[in-house]
This record gives C-alpha cells, structure tokens and sequence, in this order.
C-alpha cells in the first residue's frame, strides 16, 4: 500500500502544483469535499503514479464561501468531480471545463452533504454503547 | 457544414441498463459533441458511513454495484485495514483474490452478451450468459450468494474454501476455457462484429491519458494502467503480470482486451490456487480508527480503477468514506470516444465502455 502523501496546499498554488504533478507525468485521479474543523472544507485532489502505484494528494482547507480554481484545464476529466463538489457539497469551483451550474447530479436536496455530519450524534452514540 | 440538431439520448434508453443521458449534438448524422448528466439514481452511499458501524459498512461498500460487489467489499476493507494498520493472513490475501477474478470473469461475460444483444447477436447473447451461470455457481457454492457474497470484511474473508473445493474450481475454468474460446472465436471472427466495431469510436492513447481513462477502456488504447501491476498483497506473488493491451482504441479492441482478461482471470486464479498457504482466513480487528487518521486504496475491478478513501474520528463510525469508480473515471473519455462517431454507433460506443453508473451514483 502506497504511504500517504497529502501536501496542504494554499488555494493560490493548487494550479501550480497540480501542473507540476502533471508535468511530472502523475494521472489525476479523483478530487473530493469533506468537512473540516471550524465549518470548512477540506478538498482533497489525488494523483497516481501508475509504474509506481504512488499516490499523491493535495489538500486545501477552504471556507464554504471561498471560490476554488478548477483544475480542468490541466486535466480535462476533472470536470466530473468539480460538478460533484458543487453539486453534492456546494463548494465553489470556477473555470470548470465543461460547467453544469449545479445541474450534474439530479438530488431531491440542493447541495445534500453540505450538511454537517451527523457525528455529535454519533460519537454520542458510540460513546453510550461503549459504556 | 449541416444544420446542427440536439438529440436527447437517455436516461431510459433500450440500451443502457442504468440511467445516463447525453445530450447529443448533431450535425447531419455526426456527433459533433456530446454532454452527459448523471445523479438521477444518486443513494448517498458516502454519507451513511456516518451512522454505520465502520466493520458492518462493508455490506453496504459491497452494494454500491451489484457487478463488482466483491471488489467494493474488498476495496473497503482494504482501505480500512491501511487505515488501522491490518496485516491480512495470507491465505485470505489468496482467497479474496480468487473470488475477486472470479467476479471479473463474471462481470465481463455479462457484459460481452450484453454488448451481443445490443448489436442483434442474440445467441451469443445466450451462450456467453450460460457460460457466465458457472461463475454464479461457483460463488454460490463458497460463499452461499450468486451476486452479493457478503464473505469479505476488515481483516480478511469471513468464510474459508477447502483446498479440494478450489481444484474443482480450477477444473471447472478448465472446461469452461474450451467453451469460452469457441464463443471468442464466433465473436472476434465475424464479419457482421467486425463490420459494426473495427474502427468506431476510436479514443487514441494521447486523448485516453489526457481524459484520465481506466481499466479496460484506457488500455484498449495502449495505457498499461492496471492496479494489479504494483499492488503489494497476494498479486505481488504471481509469477508475472503484464496488462493486456491494445493499441487500436476502437470499440473492437475494447471487447477483446475484455475477452482476453477472462483468459488471464483464469491463469491467475489456478496460479493462486497451486500457491495458497494454509492457516487463518482472518485476523481480528478491534477498536476504532483513530481520530483523523486516513488512508487510500485503489482497487483494479472489472471495468478499471477504484479509488477510496477513509477518515476516522475515533469513533466506530468514520468521518468520511469516498470512492471514486471506474466509470465516474471514464464518462469524459466516453463523451470524447462518441464526438464524432455517426448516431447509430452511439449505443456501441457507450456499451463498450461498460459504464456502470449505480456505482458512479453511490
């Protein structure tokens, strides 16, 4: 199993460096939204090594209302998981290729995991069942 | 230049088993440029890792696609085991191994009759799905379930084969092998395949790269992407693994490097039988993932690479649980294998891709 690579990224520099893994011949693999501390995001952009199975990631840490540059101009197939962040998560992507405006995945909720997970419930949860 | 006219194409359409619409842009009869949508069958699978007990959330993992359903499992409980630091005994390091080829044979001849039907080819549509009914016999004799097999989990598989189980099994491929040549042969020899494949819906190696394409798709076109060339578990131990590959990035060479893996499933599978050790099928997982530790996995399934990604909070349920499918890799090389291509070669051309969008969705 590749060890794990993940480089905090300033918003600025994601397109630098996602150009500099592409000139460094790594595939883009996925990006994704996740929450972080303080009702921000954390987006995570993977990149594989196919000779070496080596992953490397780019992490930014972004306010909900903070715009991101779309890497789909360096990697063309990028545009499905920025319409995925926009249109599961909300985040902000600008640029993107080939731009739904929120249209890409048909949810009954707009922007369904936008919501902040459900783990106060959880741990609560978990901590009553582990006493 | 022709007048330009949009054809909707999907979501229900009598070729594709799942949903997905292209908005397709004509020009006479060519496809001068296609735009896809998606999300009309979107589950939520990722959020309800956040009120599952992570070791039971491999049922759910494996029912993000009914095709790769153990490769989900297997991929889940990989990427778990990175996360927690799981040595997997050996011999379920071989097992999950063998079923998991097994299930590319089995999701490539599904797909194979599914492609014959979609082209008029019923009889073979027929005999690819009678030879397919011995890989569902198989997983239903070791694991108890012909599609959902619910025997993978953190930490290794729940259930163990007998050695004698797995010679039977190789006997099985063996006369399977001498049946699945004769079908390859009708297939790849026929002038009325050859007529409606050779040649359509070619994607080039450059454009492949560029659009981030996977699994059989991308090395139709020449990519060696293949994530059993570096993994490092029971894979890592066969004599030798190279990618089958074409380089004419037509729809016939997609069916082909497809036809030819089911051979290579075969080889691997009784290489893996002629070397698994004996001892435990499991080892035990306790506690929980600890808070913010994350680990990635990529898993090769059938129709290409599978990405996942896990987060603990220090709880038994995981902070964030992301999987990135074959397909959902594969729709921009899609959109750019139909631009074009004439309208009547739409359906080949997304068939041959084998997009499974139940997975893309989650």
């Amino acid at each position: 199993m590749s060890p794990l690579e993940i480089i905090n990224t300033p918003t600025s520099e994601l397109l630098e460096r996602a150009s500099a893994l592409k000139t460094y011949g790594m595939r883009f693999a996925q990006c994704h939204a996740q929450h972080a501390a303080d009702n921000r995001f954390d987006l995570t952009y993977s990149f594989v090594e196919d000779a070496t199975g080596r992953i490397v990631s780019l992490r930014l840490n972004i306010d909900p209302q903070e715009s991101v540059p779309s890497v789909s101009e360096i990697f063309p197939c990028a545009f499905v998981f920025e319409n995925e962040m926009h249109d599961l998560y909300g985040v902000h992507v600008t640029g993107i290729s080939i731009d739904f405006q929120g249209g890409f995945y048909h949810v009954h909720y707009p922007q369904p995991m936008a919501q902040a997970p459900a783990q106060p419930a959880a741990k609560a949860k978990s901590a009553a069942s582990e006493n | 230049m022709g007048q330009r006219t949009v054809i909707p194409f999907g979501p229900q359409h009598p070729v594709l088993p799942e949903p997905v619409h292209l908005d397709l842009v004509l020009e006479d009869e060519r496809v001068v440029d296609a735009i896809p949508q998606i999300g009309f069958i979107h589950r939520g699978l990722e959020k309800l890792v956040e009120k599952r007990d992570y070791q039971r959330y491999v049922y759910v993992a494996e029912r993000i696609c009914g095709i790769c359903s153990f490769g989900h499992s297997f991929g889940y409980s990989r990427a778990i085991e990175a996360l927690m630091n799981i040595e997997v005994p050996e011999r379920a390091q071989h097992l999950r191994i063998i079923w998991h080829e097994l299930s590319r044979m089995h999701s490539h001849m599904l797909w194979l009759g599914l492609a014959a039907d979609a082209f008029g080819f019923e009889s073979l549509f027929m005999h690819t799905w009678r030879l397919r009914e011995r890989i569902l016999e198989i997983f239903e004799r070791t694991a108890g379930g012909r599609v959902i097999l619910s025997v993978c989990t953190p930490g290794g598989v729940f259930s163990d084969i007998e050695n004698t189980e797995l010679r039977a099994i190789c006997d099985i491929l063996a006369t399977m092998r001498v049946e699945y040549d004769q079908i390859c042969a009708t297939f790849f020899e026929d002038s009325s395949v050859r007529s409606r494949l050779v040649g359509v819906g070619v994607l080039s190696q450059e454009t492949a790269r560029e659009f981030g394409t996977v699994g059989p798709f991308a090395r139709a076109s020449g990519l060696a992407i293949d994530g059993r060339m570096t993994d490092t578990d029971a894979y890592s131990k066969l004599v030798a693994f190279e990618p089958i590959l074409s380089n004419d990035g037509d729809c016939y060479a997609r069916c082909w490097c497809r036809a030819q893996e089911v051979r290579q499933s075969i080889d691997i599978i009784n290489e893996m039988v002629d070397k698994i050790p004996q001892g435990e099928v499991r080892a035990e997982v306790k506690g929980n993932p600890a808070e913010g530790a994350e680990a990635f996995a990529r898993m090769e399934q059938p129709r290409g690479e599978a990405f996942y990604y896990v987060k603990g909070n220090g709880t038994k349920y995981l902070e964030r649980f992301r999987v990135r499918t074959p397909t959902a890799a594969n729709i921009p090389g899609m959109v750019a294998a139909i631009r074009g291509c004439d309208l009547a070669d739409v359906p080949n051309i997304i068939l041959t891709i084998d997009p499974c969008i139940s997975c893309t969705e989650r």
